[in-house]
């Protein structure tokens, strides 16, 4: 009982310390002895009280001691090792999964991509767009989040853009479908957009 | 006397980077085909962009064109 979270020292515990008196809530049973040397079990049917001094020496000796054979030692070094064998793996195939895709996508996003765009985006890994609808001036640089900035007249960035594909897309889709929509369907994008001005 | 068979491209932005569908606008079967997907696609609420080759021009579609010269279909964007 000393150790479950149901049993607490109450207030009217009149011991000197609060480690020697209990009392369980459930059932206002009272436990008199010293908690750390009580060691109590119960099963469903039965209630094996130890008293003796040594339960908690004994449980601390159990979990630090126990002994692991040399068998034992080296099937978990050989299961961990082949765990961990196989997570490098994945990750690895994962990271050439996301680099073929973001090859295929930048691919896609430089063929669409007017000369001008496609050499600034070459240059700067950004580039900049006109307006279908209101003939602003934004500048789309690479990102998944926030990554349109729009142009005041004088050129300067004047508000932040934040829409993107779903989760999952590589940036260079984000970034050719926010082109896009900019390009040719403003106002939806605008629509969906939050804008952060600066 | 050679014939000129124009192909006709539609990319679908994807995990993959992009998956494309190509068809002969002399073959029925391959119109056909692009044209469910394009349906599918804008029933998922993909946006349709007729582009050219080289970028400059375009425009939203509703409705597939056999003879555009590529498609890009993206997914629905959100606020983030």
């Amino acid at each position: 009982m000393a150790y479950t979270t149901e049993t607490y020292c109450t207030s009217n515990s009149t011991s000197s310390t609060a480690w020697t008196q209990w009392t369980d809530p459930g059932t206002s049973a009272y436990f008199g002895q010293e908690p750390w040397v009580q060691w109590t079990t119960t099963s469903a049917t039965t209630t094996t009280v130890t008293a003796t001094s040594s339960a908690y020496a004994s449980w601390v000796e159990h979990i630090t001691y126990r002994q692991e054979t040399r068998e034992a030692q080296q099937d978990r070094l050989a299961r961990e090792t082949e765990a961990q064998r196989v997570a490098t793996e994945q990750r690895l195939q994962r990271e050439a999964v996301e680099q073929r895709a973001a090859q295929r996508a930048e691919q896609l996003l430089v063929e669409t991509l007017t000369t001008e765009q496609a050499r600034a985006w070459q240059e700067n890994r950004a580039f900049f767009v006109t307006g279908h609808k209101t003939g602003k001036r934004y500048k789309i640089r690479e990102g998944s989040h926030g990554n349109i900035k729009e142009l005041d007249a004088q050129g300067k960035e004047c508000a932040s853009l934040c829409v993107n594909v779903p989760r999952g897309l590589p940036n260079q889709d984000n970034v050719l479908a926010q082109k896009l929509m900019l390009e040719w369907h403003e106002e939806e994008l605008l629509r969906r957009a939050n804008r952060h001005t600066f | 006397m050679p014939t000129t068979i124009t192909k006709h491209e539609m990319a679908i932005l994807d995990e993959t980077g992009d998956t494309k569908l190509v068809w002969d606008c002399d073959n029925e079967d391959e119109v056909a085909n692009a044209e469910r997907t394009f349906k599918d696609l804008k029933k998922k609420g993909y946006v349709a962009f007729k582009v050219d080759k080289k970028g400059e021009a375009g425009s939203v579609i509703e409705k597939f064109d056999p003879n555009a010269e590529k498609l890009i279909l993206a997914p629905q964007m959100a606020g983030g």
